[in-house]
């Protein structure tokens, strides 16, 4: 029996689909239009904007330290960066001395974080191309850091615990036991992600070769952290201008080769080592001292003049423009997040390619939408 | 470069159209005629010795009795300085040109800026709103003394 189609040739058409706002691997809400040529991706359009709080307002009404809490929600997976980078552009502009304890208890928490907001990635990017040993894995270590983070500040996400002029209170005595403890187990817990993944055929499949980005269309394009890293550019701001004391301990950057998936996989890899590494050397050379906090008056007024500052949060820079008029409430805030400009990177480098390919992309670019949005 | 090099730099190129801020700040501060602004952003980033390849920031500001405002937070990869640029705008019109073919970065900052502050940017290549509602008509949130339906402010204790 003939089909009615047979012999007639297949139509063909450009078609338009949704994914998100609600999908499973992108992360949060971020709705992407594609145009599609059968399989393969042929338009790419981002639409943000599903979780604007209107961030930059809020810091208008506030007062500096009624702020402060406000940074914790512009990236909820790595609360600790998102406080140093206000904390820091406040003092720039203050030009205050921060205690060298508060240094130090700043460096330890920010690099834990740095492991906990990879440990998510880890999950959830091994998890969308269908590995689901890893997510375990990745979930019970960052159980871990959470345990610490709890016993020094009360919170499990967003902490609030780094403030202007210090940090919010010291460590417990059983925390330096626990942490040391932790990142003796943690070392041997990466390699074993790497026997997972690193060398798994499945996964060099997926990830090898898979949406280069190329190094100038990531430097035209804003992109920084583990993404610019991976197209082979050594460019992270705790070396290019350190901040806080980070020029008192020894690391590496981790740098790709081609700026492949794999590639950014193997720089957030070899990124869980050297921050083990920063919090060793920091654990080590903690100074015993009794203030964490610089002396600030009760209502504090920044003098007029305006600031810009960056630091290196786990997804790529985190900066501040802060313009102050002298009075308790800063008069212009601008964030600028990383995934903002990682993200647009997604479109150029998903063209030809397959959906499939596009959710490993979108893992291993690391975006993480309240960020995007603020 | 230093500040003060990256300064002169700047001032033998674009002489009356400039205006260095004394800050303290380490960052080299300007501002630059709105008539010039397009032609001192293709300097920066080709000039070799300026190299500014990197937008790292962008934002609008307002300053509702003088004028609006465009920031550039500027960077250099190779040579790892970095110079703030700041346009003044019409305080009623609002209106300069896209850098968006010089800093793709561009693209979004000023999409942000054009749905937040109002600022138009002549020869955008997407000027579609970015991060408010789609069926937005409330204005331009970003503006001093704005107010919308559901706006508190912070009561002054």
């Amino acid at each position: 029996m003939e089909s009615a189609t047979y012999g007639k040739k297949l139509r063909e058409e450009e078609f338009l689909i949704n994914m998100g706002p609600q999908h499973p691997s992108t992360h949060g809400v971020l709705r992407l239009v594609l145009k599609m040529e059968g399989e393969f991706i042929r338009e790419l359009t981002p639409h943000v904007g599903y979780l604007h709080r209107s961030i930059e307002k809020i810091a208008e009404n506030r007062t500096y330290n009624q702020f402060m809490p406000f940074t914790d929600r512009i990236d909820y997976c790595a609360s600790m960066p998102s406080n140093l980078a206000f904390a820091v552009a406040v003092e720039k502009l203050a030009e205050m001395e921060v205690p060298e304890r508060a240094e130090y208890l700043r460096v330890i928490m920010v690099e834990l974080n740095r492991i906990a907001s990879h440990l998510i990635w880890l999950g959830t990017m091994s998890l969308d191309l269908g590995a689901v040993t890893p997510f375990l894995y990745a979930f019970r270590e960052r159980e871990w850091i959470l345990d610490l983070f709890e016993m020094t500040c009360g919170q499990r996400l967003t902490y609030h615990y780094i403030r202007v002029g210090g940090v919010s209170r010291d460590i417990p005595p059983e925390f330096e036991k626990s942490c040391r403890a932790f990142i003796k187990s943690f070392r041997k817990k990466v390699d074993d992600y790497e026997a997972i993944l690193t060398e798994n055929p499945i996964f060099l499949s997926r990830t090898k070769g898979i949406g280069i980005l190329p190094l100038d269309l990531a430097k035209d394009l804003g992109a920084s952290g583990p993404t610019i890293r991976g197209s082979n550019y050594e460019w992270d701001i705790r070396k290019v201008e350190p901040y806080s004391v980070y020029n008192k301990f020894d690391f590496k950057i981790p740098t790709g080769k081609n700026g492949d998936v794999w590639d950014r996989y193997m720089v957030r890899i070899e990124e869980f080592r050297q921050s083990c590494n920063i919090v060793e050397q920091a654990l080590d050379g903690l100074p015993e001292s009794d203030t964490i906090r610089a002396k600030m008056k009760a209502v504090f007024r920044p003098p007029a003049g305006e600031v810009f500052s960056r630091i290196e949060a786990p997804r790529g820079e985190m900066g501040y423009y802060i313009v102050s008029a002298g009075d308790k409430k800063p008069y212009r805030v601008k964030i600028r997040t990383a995934s903002y400009n990682n993200l647009q990177c997604l479109g150029p480098i998903s063209i030809g390619l397959k959906i499939a390919d596009l959710v490993a992309i979108f893992g291993s670019l690391d975006v993480i939408l309240p960020e995007v949005d603020r | 470069m230093t500040k003060q090099e990256i300064t002169e730099k700047f001032k033998t190129r674009f002489g009356p159209d400039l205006e260095v801020l004394e800050t303290g700040q380490p960052e080299t501060y300007l501002y630059i005629s709105e008539s010039r602004y397009h032609e001192l952003c293709e300097f920066a980033k080709n000039d070799p010795d300026l190299d500014f390849d990197y937008l790292f920031n962008f934002g609008g500001a307002h300053y509702p009795e003088e004028r609006f405002e465009i920031v550039l937070c500027l960077s250099s990869h190779e040579k790892r300085h970095n110079a703030i640029i700041k346009v003044k705008l019409d305080k009623d019109n609002p209106e300069t040109v896209t850098i968006s073919d010089v800093w793709e970065a561009a693209n979004w900052f000023e999409r942000e800026a054009m749905e937040l502050f109002g600022i138009k940017f002549k020869n955008h290549p997407d000027p579609r709103p970015l991060l408010l509602v789609e069926d937005w008509d409330h204005g331009y949130p970003m503006r001093k003394g704005w107010t919308g339906p559901d706006f508190i402010p912070m009561p002054e204790e």
